[in-house]
């Protein structure tokens, strides 16, 4: 691989891997902990790929070579989660193994807040559904200001009213967190 | 607010566990979900990804990830390790962009493409403005693209604009498919603006989004410096 800046101090391989490598681990969720080494090695191959396509035509900015990654492995996850359900259609219920950390009762419930929270958050006036989301992601109020293309002030009051349109919602479906 | 802490962190932590099966037809394919991520979608097109992931566990899963992945990306750029290949020429051009012009302080710039291996290595020449796709403050607009994320054209009247270099500067005008496809290219152009000649716009996909960049390259020395890339819609 060369340099395109023709310094010719161009990182070795093992240490863009390593670079990357860094960063999924800190990204990736618990459920691909041990694929990890894939989604690494997909973003690789997919910046080496658009690398030597262009190669002698184009240089290529940090920006864009990172986005390349950022969608590659986004596109792993799914590919891994896709193929996590094949793997689990395949197995006969008698196999299927049973989380030893909650009770079926546990499970159920747990299975019902879920679909609470999210039936709610269907019903949600669409401003407010944006700015509870983004809250219940874990964003901060001016990281969902960014997003959503709103003032502060606004955001930090559709968050309010709608965590309280939530508890009210799921209070109605007789669930409580 | 009256979802105290503990509420909103149960809450928060219900939601974020709700199991992700396989996103369907209608979720975001990754190219527009990390584009969202990191603010180079127009804000409408935003919030409709941010109310899909309200019922998408898949999707709000990825967008966790794909938040988590940009934050890391900002912090590999801005933790100094890049000056393993910040060469000589690279920063000779930095320092007399940072004199010419005092007030960039080479924010806008976005660091010359150094190879694969580069990328990852780079500093904190970025400014979070441009890494985000949001338009840099004036105080910092020296060298940046002019044209608006997210411009729209009618085919026949793509008209992109940059801020010149030092005098003397030649620029490279590149437009890319989403996937990284070289569609046009225009080297050694003098002027800071150009106007894509209708016809090698011919082959657009459907969508009508493209990348542009633009690669400075500085009078004295061979040093470059890119910035982009950034979305245009073509109607």
């Amino acid at each position: 691989m060369s340099s395109s800046n023709g310094s010719g101090d161009t990182p070795s391989l093992t240490e863009l891997y390593e670079k990357l490598r860094k960063a999924v681990t800190a990204v990736c969720p618990p459920w691909l902990q041990d694929r990890r080494d894939d989604l690494v090695q997909a973003a690789m191959m997919r910046v080496m790929d658009l690398q030597e396509r262009s190669e002698g035509k184009r240089e290529l900015s940090s920006s864009y070579l990172w986005k390349v990654a950022h969608s590659a492995v986004i596109d792993e996850i799914r590919r891994q989660r896709r193929r996590q359900e094949v793997a689990i259609e395949e197995v006969t219920p008698g196999d299927m193994p049973v989380p030893s950390s909650s009770s079926p009762e546990e499970r159920a419930r747990s299975r019902e807040i879920d679909d609470g929270i999210q039936s709610c958050l269907e019903q949600m006036v669409p401003n407010r559904r944006e700015a509870v989301t983004l809250k219940l992601q874990g964003h901060s109020v001016p990281d969902s200001a960014d997003i959503l293309g709103w003032t502060v002030k606004k955001t930090e009051n559709l968050v309010y009213r709608g965590l309280r349109d939530l508890q009210d919602c799921l209070i109605s479906k007789g669930l409580k967190p | 607010m009256s979802t105290d802490t503990s509420s909103l962190q149960k809450l928060q932590e219900a939601f974020t566990s709700i199991p992700a099966g396989s996103p369907g037809g209608d979720c975001p394919d990754p190219d527009r979900l990390c584009a969202a991520v990191r603010l180079e979608l127009p804000p409408e097109e935003r919030r409709e990804i941010v109310r899909h992931t309200a019922v998408c566990a898949a999707c709000a899963e990825d967008w966790r990830v794909s938040w988590a992945f940009w934050k890391k990306e900002q912090e590999s750029d801005g933790n100094g390790s890049g000056g393993k290949v910040l060469n000589g020429p690279w920063r000779a051009f930095k320092k007399s962009l940072k004199k010419s012009l005092p007030q960039v302080a080479a924010a806008g710039l976005v660091l010359a493409a150094v190879g694969v291996g580069g990328w990852l290595f780079q500093d904190a020449a970025q400014p979070d403005a441009h890494r985000s796709g949001r338009s840099l403050a004036p105080a910092s607009a020296a060298t940046e693209l002019l044209t608006d994320e997210g411009a729209v054209f009618a085919k026949d009247q793509v008209r992109l604009a940059w801020t010149p270099g030092p005098e003397g500067s030649r620029y490279k005008v590149e437009i890319l498919t989403l996937d990284g496809q070289l569609l046009f290219s225009a080297a050694n152009l003098t002027d800071p603006r150009l106007e894509v000649p209708a016809d090698e716009l011919a082959q657009t996909s459907s969508t009508g989004e493209l990348y542009w960049q633009v690669t400075w390259f500085a009078p004295s020395s061979t040093a470059t410096v890119t910035a982009g890339p950034r979305l245009i819609r073509i109607r």
